[in-house]
């Protein structure tokens, strides 16, 4: 872990809230981006964010001072939309995965996250491209991690997360060219 | 630039913002699970942040509580040398509340492998000092104004003795450990040729001065010249000057390795005086050995 990170932990983990602010303002936005390429959806990923923040808080306790802050951030997000993915199928309701969901264009007033038209766009052709292929790119684009990393999170093999990896910003660059052909 | 590449780039380019409203709503929801999580401790355990010591009210005492040292010395940068000399101005404040402190050593686990209790009379002293070493605390030290019991599980035995040695190691210990005192430790370690500091000074208020002292072989503990090289990272916040925490590296294959950290917390309120007197603690069947000069 970063020493500067490292402290952080320890004086969060000594109950000081003024950490947590710095914790929360350092990786609020890579959380949030990460959330929204994966679920598709800024409403989503915005309690996503937000529960991640709230289940970290609570776990002062377990939390050690070795192994990447960020990492544990960004694997909480994914394990929560993955819970998500899943719930949502097996109640048969409208599918984060896949064709059915677009980003939400639809601004509320109390929206917490600012989307880029850019991010817009990328996340709109990132809904529209396998679960499995929009992780890989997310992680490894937004959540800066290592193929070997991902491997480990979706318990499949180097040369499967490349392939899944190639494939999959080919469907993104060919969804994006059809966006931009209209 | 290769379609990957553009696509790449495009990813990586993307910008998020947050509404400033949204974001401290947020932000105070999470903050509110964050107290909720402290309040449901006991507050017998609940430990008090480091903070408290100088947010709390200074008292000036009979005996100087104002302590202004300032040391000049020249920086070395982790990646450059600095020729400038540079001040770094100390201000220590005795107080009053400051009478118990509670410390744990930490190291790849989530369980403390050492524990130390201090107390401190009202002008700064320490007065008492217990320490808990090694997995279920196989070795326990009270030493009390000069005299030291120590139980030995293994061997049951309680010792009681006065020794000068101990004492200055027990003592050292303390000024290497309390918030007050462990920079101006590790200088006088310098002083006598046992450590080299380089010190990282941030531009930004808001980052806590990283103080590597990293010691030469064999200088480490004052009663162990066996032990290779090691290095004690302090982190003191800027505006308080404090030690907010204090890491510990050992050369291992001509590396430093991780070995551990030192936690504080600060009670408000005395220790049970059992902590300090193992006579109870001790087993009936133990042996008893009293050694005074």
């Amino acid at each position: 872990m970063i020493p500067e990170d490292k402290l952080l932990i320890l004086k969060f983990k000594l109950g000081s809230k003024d950490a947590l602010g710095q914790i929360f303002e350092k990786y609020k936005n890579d959380l949030l981006k990460l959330a929204v390429a994966l679920a598709g959806d800024v409403h989503c990923a915005e309690d996503v964010v937000q529960d991640v923040f709230v289940s970290f808080v609570r776990s002062a306790a377990r939390i050690g001072l070795r192994g990447s802050l960020k990492s544990y951030l960004i694997t909480s997000v994914v394990n929560r939309i993955r819970n998500l993915k899943r719930d949502l199928q097996r109640h048969e309701t409208l599918s984060i995965d896949g064709r059915d969901c677009i980003a939400n264009d639809l601004e509320r007033p109390e929206q917490w996250a600012i989307l880029s038209e850019e991010l817009k766009l990328l996340s709109k052709a990132m809904a529209q491209i396998p679960y499995e292929q929009r992780e890989v790119i997310a992680l490894y684009m937004q959540g800066d991690m290592t193929f070997r990393q991902i491997a480990n999170v979706q318990n499949a093999s180097i040369k499967t997360i490349q392939g899944r990896y190639r494939y999959g910003l080919d469907k993104l660059r060919s969804k994006l060219n059809s966006t931009v052909r209209k | 630039m290769s379609p990957t590449e553009n696509i790449e780039k495009r990813i990586e380019n993307v910008r998020i913002a947050v509404d400033a409203e949204a974001n401290e709503r947020v932000f105070g929801s999470i903050l509110q699970a964050f107290k909720k999580s402290k309040a449901k401790q006991p507050a017998a355990a609940q430990p008090n942040i480091w903070r408290t010591i100088m947010k709390s009210k200074i008292t000036k005492l009979a005996a100087a509580a104002v302590i202004a040292v300032t040391i000049a010395l020249s920086i070395t940068f982790l990646d450059k040398s600095v020729t400038s000399a540079y001040a770094i101005e100390q201000t220590i404040e005795a107080s009053r509340d400051l009478r118990f402190l509670y410390f744990e050593y930490f190291g790849s686990g989530d369980e403390a492998i050492k524990e130390c209790w201090i107390e401190f009379d009202p002008n700064g002293e320490a007065k008492k000092v217990r320490t808990n070493l090694h997995a279920d605390w196989q070795i326990v030290h009270v030493w009390k104004e000069g005299k030291t019991q120590t139980w030995r599980k293994k061997e049951n035995t309680l010792r009681t003795y006065e020794d000068k040695g101990f004492t200055a190691k027990i003592l050292k210990l303390v000024r290497d450990c309390d918030p007050r005192t462990a920079v101006e430790s590790l200088y006088e370690r310098e002083r006598k040729g046992d450590v080299k500091i380089e010190i990282e000074l941030p531009a930004n208020k808001k980052k806590p001065i990283v103080i590597k002292g990293t010691f030469l072989p064999g200088k480490y503990l004052l009663d162990n010249p066996t032990l290779p090289s090691f290095r004690n990272v302090l982190y003191v916040d800027q505006t308080t000057k404090l030690v907010t925490g204090i890491e510990v590296y050992e050369l291992k294959n001509g590396k430093y390795e991780y070995n551990g950290v030192w936690k504080c917390y600060k009670q408000d309120q005395p220790f049970e005086a059992s902590i300090f007197d193992l006579e109870d603690e001790t087993p009936a069947d133990a042996k008893r050995l009293t050694t005074m000069h």
